[in-house]
């Protein structure tokens, strides 16, 4: 079977098992998207090699802790998410000790529906202009969700919280996101 | 420009790789790892439930709970006589143990008032269960008569001297029959 015929699981298995070439491979498949995480999540481009690079170093030198029966890429996620979280504490501008009262709260079971996916398209394009204007906490799940394109429980997994919360923080990202084109909206009329 | 940059990444990683600059940690170090967490993690849980348990055994000696019972005087009385610095131990010990517990997945997927409170509830459950079925407090009692840092002088503290309590315990039979003896 060719390397780009194998799934990430059965890779990362091979590179355990001694095979530390194919890991070109995992950098190969998620180079691009990290980069674009990274840009989407901390508007820093000065930084965004350096971040990526700490990322696949932190991957292989954890490898052996991954699972191989769970799926590779939320794991991969995590780690990038809390190297980015770390650079953005650097940077101060995430609250480290902030109460999440998302995650306080039982939401209703939130749920991924067709219409969504239809409406993805049109909200990608306006969420890439306004992303740097939403918080942080928003940003994150809503760019996992229309970038990534992960679904709840592997978002839920990246970030630590419940999928319940995930759907809330996608909704209130999005509400922040219709409050900014009216904002917009206002200034451009006017 | 991306491209190279990509390269340039995928290149010095593989280097790094090759002359043994970055390597994996092995195995076992991951195991060590959560063996160690699951070690510390059961010893918070036990510390918790024995302090469910003293402060039940306080309860108990007092008769805190047949001083609740008269209105709001009995109430400012069982207020004031609960051992708190215990209390608020076992609420440190809960937030730590919530803390190292908090990144699997069986804690983190439940909202916060669900995982959090379920966790005291179970832990006031457990020591509720010890303390009912377990005779004499053996369990609550553990550690009085030594002089172990923390355990002695806390039994000390909210319990007087060892001599103290068997003599309150000689003294309270006889005023009982001289209260009440037919």
């Amino acid at each position: 079977m060719a390397q780009n015929e194998k799934t990430d699981e059965e890779i990362v298995n091979l590179i355990i098992k001694g095979d530390k070439d194919l890991f070109s491979e995992i950098i190969h498949r998620y180079e691009a998207k990290m980069r674009r995480y990274a840009r989407k999540f901390l508007f820093d481009s000065e930084h965004t090699d350096d971040l990526v690079q700490e990322v696949f170093i932190k991957t292989y030198v954890n490898l052996q802790s991954f699972d191989t029966a769970q799926k590779f890429s939320p794991w991969i996620y995590r780690i990038a998410h809390n190297e980015f979280i770390n650079a953005l504490k650097k940077k101060l501008s995430y609250k480290i000790f902030s109460l999440d009262f998302d995650t306080f709260l039982p939401h209703p079971e939130a749920k991924e529906t067709a219409d969504e996916k239809t409406e993805n398209t049109f909200t990608k394009e306006i969420l890439d202009e306004h992303l740097s204007s939403i918080d942080s906490k928003y940003r994150e799940a809503l760019v996992l969700y229309f970038f990534e394109e992960m679904d709840y429980k592997e978002i839920s997994s990246i970030l630590g919280i419940p999928v319940s919360t995930v759907g809330v923080r996608i909704k209130r990202g999005k509400e922040k996101l219709k409050e900014l084109l009216l904002i917009n909206k206002f200034t451009y009329d006017k | 420009m991306i491209n190279n940059n990509e390269n340039k990444i995928e290149t010095s990683i593989v280097e790094a790789i090759k002359a043994g600059k970055v390597a994996m940690k092995p195995k076992w170090h991951f195991m060590l790892k959560t063996a160690f967490t699951v070690l510390v993690s059961l010893i918070l849980f036990l510390v918790l439930i024995y302090l469910i348990s003293f402060i039940g055994l306080i309860i108990h000696e007092k008769h805190l709970f047949d001083i609740f019972n008269l209105g709001p005087r009995g109430l400012y009385d069982f207020m004031f006589s609960l051992p708190w610095i215990v209390v608020f131990l076992s609420i440190i010990f809960v937030i730590v143990f919530y803390i190292l517990i908090k990144k699997y997945a069986f804690v983190y997927e439940k909202p916060f008032i669900y995982s959090f409170f379920g966790l005291i509830f179970l832990t006031i459950f457990i020591g509720c269960l010890i303390h009912i079925f377990d005779d004499n407090f053996r369990f609550a009692r553990f550690g009085e008569n030594t002089h172990v840092i923390i355990l002695g002088p806390m039994h000390r503290y909210y319990r007087g001297n060892l001599e103290d309590r068997i003599e309150f315990r000689v003294k309270m039979i006889p005023q009982k029959m001289m209260n009440d003896p037919f």
